[in-house]
């Protein structure tokens, strides 16, 4: 209640220079238990990965973690706090790209990419477009095809809402092939899978993850897969850059500190998930959990963090998604 | 007589509220908007025939004979003076703590609707907290204010929430 | 034919081990602690013990969440019975009649209705599950976005009954609930809707918030001002002679097997839930019934229909989310994120790969409703029966407190606590005004659900209104919520037409 949101930047900023002046003494890191801010319900997805590797973590790290669920405006408002609080190593939060950066263009929100130290990204979902297995559609192709004959005219339904990364995926797809699609945000995946199976919209675009086992059964095609490469549990389904389209797009969860967290502090819990992710048992319950597990360490995952944002800031200003 | 004014001022504020959120949409795309405001159309219009009705004395008689001996409040002083110690209990109890909060607000409130028998209201004060202690802090380990003895020593985030469990 | 009920029979002694028992049977006892709380539900203590049970065994860990789920949705008809405040949403259709019923000193004989239908609902909606889950799947798939438009208006048509005696201050809290739910972000065009730049209201106004501000906090301010020091004695629990459950045992027949089965249907629709079971099912018990004056006055049927139609969407529910991955409430979504924990991956496969499983959570979904018998008779009116003892004075504070602790669970967030608190002063302004608050909650629950539907429609068939009566479905449907729309303004107009020769004293 009490957070200054306005004065979220400039708060952090003052943080990280405090930080830097009280850099706590590395040697017995971690000293205490170390919060972990989940900007979202308990139960929902981001929460029920952070639990399921909690454990594992706290395995290799030697210390407790406390899991706090912060939920509000989609997240926003633990990504917010975690942005705000003391870079001393003791606050930890999860975050999703690009989910998170997408709203900044909408309204203001109380960070930015500088706010935060990347420590690892554990999970990378790409996005897909899928359509019911008696579909007209057999390849990306035909639907590009039909997407210039009949501007407009084809529904795609998203998981998301507008400025998803599946709605910024529509739009990257129609700029790079001058076809026109009709956007239908059905604002979660369960509905849209729904939907698509019975035939209620023709093509429907949301992460691969959730379309795997329907693919295995049959029941939907995946006409292609947003990622550079193809995916280990479809290896079958070609990539969109395969099929000349050059859209790369998912959505990634991962762990950050506020900014100006010491490096040896962010190595430290790097170091920790990247054993915690070597774990075969933790491996065996990601996977049975559907999560497509892609670490990337702080650099790798910072890299990652900036690229993401100036995309959306080249998305933005080719064509604003909100007017 | 009573019962229409209170009608007339709670319809007034409905209008108003009505207004204020209209306002709130104006600048939204038609088809945002659309359906907020078909429903604060309605919402208004109703809210006009309740108050006509009102004047008339229709919707007096549409509550039938209880009408007659109707209070807004049993008690006025309680009921002012009883929202005001929940507030003034919502005020505190990020500070002092659930606990000592709520024991507090228990036994203050009690004793302002005027309960007396002392042995029984702390025994009760004693058994809530010990419940809520035993649902909520053991079982499901959900987070409440800390107690203002127990936080003095911790950091705490700029939610001013109390962070370290 | 064997086929189908051998898997089933093979899970059932894995299910009786004393393990997975003593699951079910905490379960059960958490679930109605939790139920009875306002502003606790079942989803959230679900999804906070999921983490606790990584360790137990798959069939102990679901047991224990079939166990909640069925003792939660019982568990909030107490309070709703005893102080008129439903302790989860649902159970705001049990007070229609319950509370009236424990004024008239009824107490122990609502209680133990309230147990028996929900035990029976929910004992019917497990064996649907049991039987036809496979098959009913291929039905939710005919449900589109234009399907769920019409079920969100049929649900708004049971409106009607809960308008009260002033229609027109019906129809202004319908329009307020409507309101309440449109605020937040827009999600067809991401624009932010009667937030006033509030981070707390970008996702909504949670349904909780909303409840325990209307129903939770003036009945407490009203506790504080009347200032009884008489709670509920004992003898308000013990059932008067004609108030024998075995002896009027067939005149609830009609009503359990009506009201489960509109809990299924509804249950089997995603994204629906057990308030618009218990609404619908009130509904046409009320409709059908030949004195439907005495509902709202505590008639024991009205809380047979609310709680066995609420029961009965609870194993319902888990259909399309068992067999498609597609929740069909708020719970079931929970309880689908702790399958997944446990390794189990919804979908057809699922039946395929882990027979054992599958049909043992169903088997617990059957027993957890069988045990309400026992332990929700005896726990609901011995220990619940000590606790509204407590003079009014004592009990009214504690509500309160109770209500900070649900609403704070919710996001550690003082702004909803603040909230829930204006919502409460503006509750007790209704409730004084003769508002029904009812409306505003079947408002809330269906004004996203039709608003959002309908522009799906619209959208995919670029603007076609006729789209929405495409197929035989959606007009069955669209004709269905007209009829019961309608069928009350006929019979008004026809009271209407036999009143005019009477006095208006006469109403």
């Amino acid at each position: 209640m009490k957070t200054p949101y306005a004065l979220g930047r400039s708060l952090v900023a003052g943080l990280m220079a405090a930080g830097m002046l009280a850099a706590p003494a590395l040697a017995e890191y971690p000293e205490q238990p170390i919060d972990v801010i989940v900007a979202f319900n308990p139960g929902g997805g981001t929460d029920v990965a952070a639990r399921t590797i909690e454990p594992f973590i706290e395995k290799y790290l030697g210390a407790d973690l406390v899991i706090l669920n912060k939920p509000g405006a989609g997240g926003e408002v633990g990504f917010s706090l975690l942005a705000a609080s003391e870079p001393d190593g003791y606050t930890l939060g999860f975050i999703n790209l690009p989910a998170m950066f997408a709203y900044s263009y909408t309204r203001e929100t109380a960070y930015s990419p500088e706010s935060f130290a990347p420590v690892a990204n554990l999970v990378y979902d790409p996005g897909i477009f899928a359509v019911r297995s008696d579909s007209q559609f057999e390849t990306l192709g035909d639907l590009i095809e039909f997407g210039k004959a009949n501007p407009g005219a084809l529904p795609i339904g998203t998981s998301g809402s507008v400025g998803s990364s599946e709605h910024l995926a529509i739009q990257q797809v129609q700029a790079e092939t001058e076809s026109k699609f009709n956007h239908v945000p059905f604002g979660a995946t369960a509905p849209l899978r729904t939907a698509l199976l019975g035939g209620h919209i023709p093509v429907a675009a949301f992460n691969l993850s959730e379309a795997t086992d329907y693919a295995d059964e049959g029941d939907i095609r995946i006409l292609g897969v947003m990622s550079a490469e193809r995916a280990a549990s479809a290896p079958d389904v070609p990539t969109f850059r395969e099929q000349g389209v050059e859209v790369i797009s998912g959505s990634s969860r991962g762990l950050a500190f506020p900014a100006g967290t010491p490096d040896e502090i962010v190595a430290v819990i790097a170091g920790a998930v990247a054993k915690a992710m070597e774990d075969p048992e933790y491996i065996a319950k990601a996977e049975s959990a559907g999560a497509p597990l892609a670490y990337l360490d702080p650099a790798a995952y910072g890299e990652f963090l900036t690229n993401t944002s100036t995309a959306l800031d080249k998305a933005w200003e080719i064509d604003p998604w909100v007017k | 007589m009573r019962y229409k004014i209170t009608e007339l001022v709670v319809g007034t504020l409905l209008l108003l509220a009505t207004l204020f959120a209209w306002q709130n949409l104006s600048g939204l795309p038609e088809d945002a908007k659309l359906f907020p405001e078909m429903v604060l159309t309605v919402m208004a219009v109703a809210t006009v025939i309740m108050m006509i009705r009102s004047l008339t004395g229709a919707s007096q008689r549409a509550q039938g004979a209880e009408i007659e001996t109707w209070h807004f409040s049993i008690n006025p002083k309680r009921m002012v003076g009883g929202l005001a110690l929940f507030a003034g209990y919502l005020l505190i109890v990020e500070t002092l703590g659930y606990y000592t909060a709520s024991a507090l607000f228990i036994i203050v409130a009690a004793a302002f609707a005027e309960y007396r028998s002392w042995r029984a209201l702390l025994a009760a004060t004693l058994a809530f907290c010990i419940f809520v202690y035993a649902v909520f802090g053991l079982l499901f380990n959900r987070p409440l204010p800390e107690e203002f003895f127990q936080s003095a020593t911790v950091m705490s985030v700029p939610a001013g929430d109390v962070i370290h469990a | 034919m064997l086929d189908l009920f051998l898997p089933i029979l093979h899970a059932l002694p894995v299910v009786l081990e004393w393990p997975n028992i003593l699951g079910m049977v905490v379960g059960v006892l958490t679930g109605m602690i939790v139920g009875s709380l306002p502003g606790l539900t079942a989803t959230l203590a679900i999804a906070v013990l999921i983490p606790l049970t990584f360790s137990l065994q798959p069939l102990v860990a679901l047991g224990l969440m079939a166990g909640i789920y069925n003792g939660a949705m019982y568990g909030g008809a107490i309070p709703a019975i005893l102080l008129n405040i439903p302790g989860t949403p649902p159970s705001i259709v049990t007070t229609f009649d319950g509370y009236p019923m424990a004024q008239e000193g009824r107490a122990g004989y609502a209680l133990k209705i309230a147990c028996w239908s929900s035990a029976i609902g929910g004992a019917f909606s497990a064996v649907s599950l049991m039987l036809f889950a496979p098959p009913l799947v291929k039905v939710t798939l005919l449900f589109g976005p234009a399907e769920y438009f019409w079920v969100a208006i049929f649900g708004m048509s049971t409106i009607a009954i809960l308008l009260g005696k002033d229609p027109v201050k019906g129809i202004i809290a319908g329009c307020i609930g409507l309101i309440l739910g449109s605020v937040g972000s827009d999600v067809m065009t991401g624009h932010q809707r009667l937030t006033w730049d509030q981070k707390y209201l970008i996702d909504g106004i949670n349904l909780l918030i909303i409840l325990t501000g209307l129903y939770a906090i003036p009945p407490a301010i009203r506790m504080i001002e009347k200032g009884v020091v008489r709670g509920y004695q004992l003898s308000d629990f013990k059932s008067r002679p004609e108030d024998s459950l075995s002896r009027n045992f067939w005149s609830f027949v009609p009503t359990w097997l009506r009201s489960s089965a509109i809990g299924i249907w509804v249950g089997i629709l995603p994204a629906t839930g057990g308030s618009m079971a218990a609404f619908i099912a009130y509904n046409e018990t009320k409709r059908v019934s030949k004195e439907p004056e005495s509902f709202g006055k505590g008639n024991p049927l009205g809380i047979a229909a609310a709680e066995c139609g609420n029961n009965a969407d609870n194993a319902a529910a888990m259909i399309p989310a068992l067999v498609l991955g597609v929740p069909g409430s708020g719970v079931s979504a929970v309880i689908l994120a702790g399958l997944l924990v446990h390794g189990l991956q919804p979908g057809p496969q699922l039946f395929r790969d882990t027979p054992d499983i599958v049909f043992g959570f169903m088997w617990q979904m059957l027993l957890t409703s069988l045990l309400l018998f026992t332990l929700g008779g005896n726990v609901a009116t011995r220990v619940f029966a000590q606790v509204m003892r407590l003079p009014q004075p004592v009990l009214a504070p504690m509500i309160l407190c109770l209500t900070f602790v649900g609403i704070y669970a919710l996001s550690s967030s003082m702004f909803n606590v603040w909230l829930m608190f204006g919502l409460g002063i503006f509750g007790y302004l209704l409730n004084r005004l003769h508002f029904p608050l009812a409306p505003i909650v079947l408002g809330l629950i269906l004004g996203d659900m039709a608003e959002h539907n309908l522009r799906l429609t619209l959208l995919i068939n670029q603007g076609d209104w006729w789209s929405l009566l495409h197929n035989p479905l959606s007009m069955l449907l669209a004709g269905l919520s007209l009829l019961i729309m309608s069928l009350p303004l006929i019979g008004m107009l026809r009271r209407k037409l036999a009143g005019t020769a009477e006095t208006p004293a006469a109403h």
